[in-house]
This record gives structure tokens, sequence and C-alpha cells, in this order.
């Protein structure tokens, strides 16, 4: 049957899974000592040749967590056909709390999507109606993108949902592979990641997600480390899925700001609704 | 043969009433058994090919090529309009209707729900086996109709206002308010389960197609013209850049299952058949047999072997011919006394509720309107009139071949 495929287009519609992938980037930089130039110092993760696994896997966890954020990205999406770009601004605090307010081009300026905890919702300015997100939209793409609505909404852990044990160096690209395994009573979409850090340690390169059945199904890439704000984070994320030729989606973000201060009004319907 | 032989064998049937009913009744009953299930058979074989080549498939379809395996809403036939004027013009074609079929999002009010967003020739669809056949008011601008099981699951009524949210075909958010002019019920499953119908034009502007769709259904004038049609439209240079096929490329699967239905029906056909030509042959011999002493005795009398089995033969023939007008008439009877209200054979399976089945989109009614062809008549007529010609040919042979002192003993 098309039926599925059919759910999984529908949800072209509507949501900001980047979000998630900015939270990541928001709070990739926090903890982190800024010497007086301005330029990151940091201490790295790996000694004697040797990559402290508990604490990068630490360290990525408390990616999750950041206070809050305000940033503008492009999102641009190449398809076999077409290519399209959008530009966002994005509010986030903590984790549970996102809203993305598109700002180009002008058929979709004004579209705002808020996420509070597992619930998202879309506000169409052109007719004045907010939509929630129905749950059987969660593995459908947003917005043509070829990131799925659970990538924005789930809040994985990965010291929770996987065992994780380092593989070694990696040749290509240069660094450290860390295999990221789903405990055997976890529901997700993955069976396992692998996910490529930089030489220090501190910078991810490049993640391979399969899929249950073991099979590579999309893979991340992160490149173009930029310091926002104070912090060196990879400006530009690429996400690739395996199963679809000519498809990809980037994420390259303009700026952003950390530890701002965002009140909590800015995640209300009403204010989704008002402003625009 | 002598006209006398015949009409001697034509009063032997008067001779003994009993024996000729019985006989009459066998006949009769085989021929009705055969017309009977042969018509249930081909209105039910009926169903399933109007079930495919009616509303939602058609006798042919054109898109873009890929379209059919990936039903990307970027896939889509340009200039539409002309596309459909020349296919119109191709002397088989009935109608053609252009359709537009897009996954969107549909909120009565915050909460969104999974549908689809079906752009209808309206013209088109409303006429018989069309998608919307029985319509009784057109649909108006702005305006859709929603499937029933789709209204019900986002509580949806007439009148409301409803949001609908997509993507468009440039990529871009496609979203508008639409009114729910009515809840309906379509033979295609696809509307019934998921479908926000809408014109044409509508679903054009909602999804930045201007003069696109994804989808033109052919329906032919008469069934079996449609390898003609997709030929022909093939070498059309309108057509160029399109995919053209026929309802059996399209939905093989059901090809298989409409072939093996009618196999099925052959094999109860058959059945049928030899359980008729078994009792007919029975009563026929025994009526033969019985008579022997009869036989016996006209050939005492001087009657040539030959006439003797000439009269039998007849007398066989005369008795098959009317059990044959007799079970033809039931038959008939039957058929023309149900074929307008039909027969609901879901009401055989003990259930009250079903009252279709949906395969691939398709919804199969169960309601059968039996139908005949003279050829299921001629049918019974050559088999019943055969077995009679066996069934007494040896008898009487047997019967010619007595000496007449022993024949009258027997």
């Amino acid at each position: 049957m098309r039926a599925i495929s059919e759910i999984r287009s529908v949800g072209r519609v509507v949501v900001m899974v980047a979000l998630s992938v900015l939270v990541a980037g928001a709070a990739w930089a926090r903890s982190r000592t800024t010497d007086p130039n301005g330029a990151p110092n940091e201490p790295s993760f790996v000694k004697d040749g040797e990559v402290d696994v508990d604490a990068v896997v630490k360290y990525f966890e408390d990616l999750y967590r950041s206070d809050s954020s305000i940033s503008e990205a492009k999102l641009i999406v190449t398809k076999p056909r077409r290519q399209r770009t959008l530009e966002m601004k994005m509010w986030t605090r903590g984790e549970e709390r996102a809203l993305v307010l598109i700002q180009s081009p002008a058929r979709e300026k004004g579209t705002a999507t808020l996420k509070v905890e597992k619930n998202l919702w879309n506000y169409l300015p052109r007719i004045k109606r907010t939509i929630r997100i129905p749950p059987s939209m969660m593995l459908a793409s947003w917005m043509g993108s070829d990131f799925t609505n659970d990538d924005l909404v789930k809040e994985s852990s990965y010291s929770k949902d996987y065992v994780y044990e380092l593989v070694g160096p990696s040749a290509d690209p240069k660094g450290w592979r860390v295999r990221f395994n789903a405990k055997p009573d976890i529901v997700g979409l993955w069976n396992r990641f692998e996910l490529v850090l930089s030489e220090d340690a501190r910078i991810p390169l490049q993640a391979e997600y399969y899929d249950r059945k073991d099979r590579l199904a999309r893979r991340m890439r992160w490149s173009d480390v930029k310091v926002f704000d104070g912090k060196r984070i990879p400006a530009h994320m690429t996400l690739i899925p395996e199963d679809k030729d000519g498809h990809k989606t980037e994420m390259i973000y303009l700026d952003i700001k950390f530890d701002v201060d965002v009140p909590e009004s800015t995640f209300s319907l009403a204010n989704l609704e008002q402003k625009r | 043969m002598q006209f006398s032989t015949l009409k001697i064998g034509w009063r032997n049937l008067g001779r003994n009433k009993k024996r000729t009913a019985l006989a009459l009744l066998a006949i009769g009953v085989g021929q009705f058994a055969l017309l009977a299930s042969n018509g249930l058979m081909r209105g039910y074989a009926d169903n399933i090919r109007l079930a495919i080549t009616g509303p939602m498939i058609g006798h042919a379809q054109v898109h873009a090529p890929q379209w059919r395996e990936e039903r990307a809403l970027d896939l889509f036939i340009e200039e539409v309009t002309s596309i459909v004027g020349e296919i119109q013009a191709d002397q088989g074609v009935g109608s053609a209707a252009a359709r537009i079929y897009a996954p969107a999002l549909v909120a009565p009010q915050q909460d969104a729900f999974i549908a689809m967003v079906v752009g209808l020739d309206m013209e088109v669809e409303s006429e018989p086996y069309g998608m919307l056949s029985g319509l009784d008011e057109p649909l108006k601008e702005r305006h859709v109709l929603l499937g029933h099981r789709l209204a019900k699951k986002a509580g949806a009524e007439p009148g409301m206002e409803i949001a609908v949210v997509g993507q468009a075909a440039d990529g871009s958010l496609a979203n508008d308010l639409f009114i729910v002019q009515d809840i309906i019920s379509s033979p295609a499953d696809l509307v019934n389960q998921s479908g926000v119908v809408m014109s044409l034009a509508d679903a054009q502007t909602l999804l930045v197609m201007p003069d696109q769709a994804h989808e033109i259904v052919i329906r032919a004038t008469q069934a079996g013209q449609a390898e003609g049609i997709v030929e022909r439209l093939g070498r059309s240079p309108a057509l160029a850049g399109t995919e053209i096929n026929s309802w059996m490329e399209i939905v093989p699967e059901l090809v298989i299952i409409l072939k093996t239905s009618d196999y099925v029906g052959y094999f109860v056909v058959v059945i049928v058949f030899i359980a008729a030509v078994a009792g007919i042959a029975n009563t026929l011999m025994m009526a033969t047999f019985e008579r022997m002493h009869e036989f016996g005795m006209l050939l005492a009398l001087g009657s040539r072997p030959r006439r003797l089995v000439h009269m039998i033969v007849i007398e066989a023939v005369l008795t098959g011919i009317l059990g044959v007008i007799i079970g033809t008439a039931l038959g008939y009877l039957f058929v023309f006394a149900t074929a307008d209200s039909g027969i609901d054979m879901a009401s055989w399976g003990g259930s009250g509720e079903v009252k279709d089945m949906a395969y691939k989109g398709l919804n199969l009614p169960l309601h059968v309107f039996p139908r005949l062809e003279p050829s299921d008549t001629l049918l019974g007529l050559v088999a019943v009139l055969f077995t009679s010609l066996v069934a007494s040919v040896w008898p009487a042979w047997t019967a010619a071949r007595l000496e007449p002192m022993e024949a009258m003993r027997a």
C-alpha cells in the first residue's frame, strides 16, 4: 500500500525539525570557557592519545540542556527536481520549548511553529489559524526536508537509551569514532548510530544512523566551524537520507546568541497568534 | 425419417405423463441451475470490472513518467487542458478527466487530521461511473466534500470552515480555508477514508499547479477498447513525455483476480452442468429401458429397428427441447426478477453491516445484479440435446437389436 508513504509525505507540511539540531547546537557551547580574546579555550577530551568516552558522552548530553538561545538560520532543502531555501528565526528555552518563525520566502513569511514539550503547533498567517500536529505525523518530514517531526520532539538521552563504546580513531573523516547501540528495551527509530568526533573530540563531524534492520538510513555531516557568541560550533549541517537519491537538507546558522533572556510567554499559543 | 415417426415420438411423450414430467423436471432444473449460476457469476464479475474501470481507475490513465512509482507532488502533467482536449478527440474515448492528489492535513478546529486532497473535474466526475457519480448539487467554489470516514474522525460537519494545509507542488506551504459542502460516500475507498474533494481549479490554486494535474483518467465508450486507446494516444505528439497505461497495466493484480474469478465461475458452471447432465441422462435411460417390452412388441409387429431408433431418439430430443424451454423460462424469470433489485450477497455471509469489500482502494460491492447472455442459453440447449442423444441412442440401439420374443419376455 502506498498509505504509509502518503502519510509521511503529508508531514512535509508542518514541523520544525531542525530545531532539535539547533537546541543541540545551542547547548553545544554551554559551559565552555572563553578566553579574553573571545576565542574559545576548551580542554580536550583526548589525553595521552585516548579519548575519555564517558566524559565526551556526558558532555554531549549536557548539550541538550542549554538554557536559552535566539538564532537565525537558513534551511536549504534539495530534491531531485528543485531546491528551496527558507530563512528562519528561532527561540529556544531548555530542551522543551522552541519557537520557529519563517522569515522568507514571502509565501511562507510569518508561518510559525511552536514546540512545547511533546506538542507541536503551526500558525498559518494566511488563514490565521493554529493547528496542532497529530501524533501520527511524527515520522513525517517537515517542509519537504529530510528531518522528521520526531527529530524535533524526541528527548533521547544518549546514556539512557544507548550503550556506547569508543571504536577507535577514524580515518575519514579524521577523528574518533564512537558507536551508540540502542538498549534492547528502548523503542526508537535507530538500532545504532556511529558518531565521528574531531581529533580533540569537541566537534562532531559525522553521524551515521542505522535503522532497526541495521541498514544505514541517514547520514549527518557537520562542517564550517564558526565562533558564535564566543563559542565554537559547526555552522553547517547536512542531512542525507540514504534511501532517497538526490535528497538532502542543509541547515546553515547565520547567527546564534546563547543564554539570552527568552521569557516563558514566548512559547504560548497566544503569542503565536498575536505577534504576527 | 418419416413425419409419422416424429408424430409417434411426440405422442409417446403424452403416454406416460409421470415419466415425461420427471424427465422434463430433471432437464428444467438442470438448465435453470446453469442459467442462475451463470447469471450470478456474470453479475459478480461485472461488479469487479465496474469497480476497477469505474470510478477510481477508468479504462486508461495518463501520468507524468515516474508518478506511479513515486507519487511525488511535483511529478505533474503540464498543459492539462490541451492534453485533455486531445484525448477527448479520440474516437474510442467517452470522457477524460484530470485529477490532482496531494497529501494534506485538515483541521476543523485546532487538531489536524491526515487527509488527501483530491482535485476533480466536477463535470465529468459527477457522470455515471465518475468518482462523484450521483452528486446532487454541484460543488461550489472554495467548498469541499469530505469522505465520510474522514469527516467522522475529524468531527467535521457540513457548513464548517476547515483549514487545509499541505505542501504545494513548488515546495511551499499550501494552506487555505474551505467550507464543507457535504459529507460523501464514494465508490472510491480512498475518498471515503481520507478524501478532501475540491474542484480541479481550487486544487490547482491551493497547490500552485497552474494548468497541471497528476492524472488523467480516461473512460472508453465501450469496454475492451483500453488497449486501442492507449496505442493511439501513444502516437499522439501532444502526449509525448507522458506515460499512458491501460487499466490492465495499472492494476495487474486485479486482472489476475478477475481471471481467477472467471475460472472459478467456469468451474462452478461445469460442476452444475455435469450434475444436470447426469440427471438428465439417467432419467432418459430409465425411460427407455423400462419400455423394452413395448419395443419388443413393436418389432414383433414389423417395425423396422431403424424406425424404432428414430422414434426413441426423437422422443428424447423433444423431451430435451421442452425441458430446456421450461428451464430457460425459469432461469430468465429468476434473472429478470433479481436484475433490477439485485441480490445482496453480503447478507449470505450473515452480516447486515458489511455492504462492500475494499481492495486496493476499490470498493467491491457485494450487491450482485445477475445478468445473462444469449450464449448461456445456447450452451444449455446444445448440452441438453447432446445428452438426450447420447442417453437415448444407446438404449434405443440396444432395443433395436433385440429379438422380438426376448424383448417381449423381458
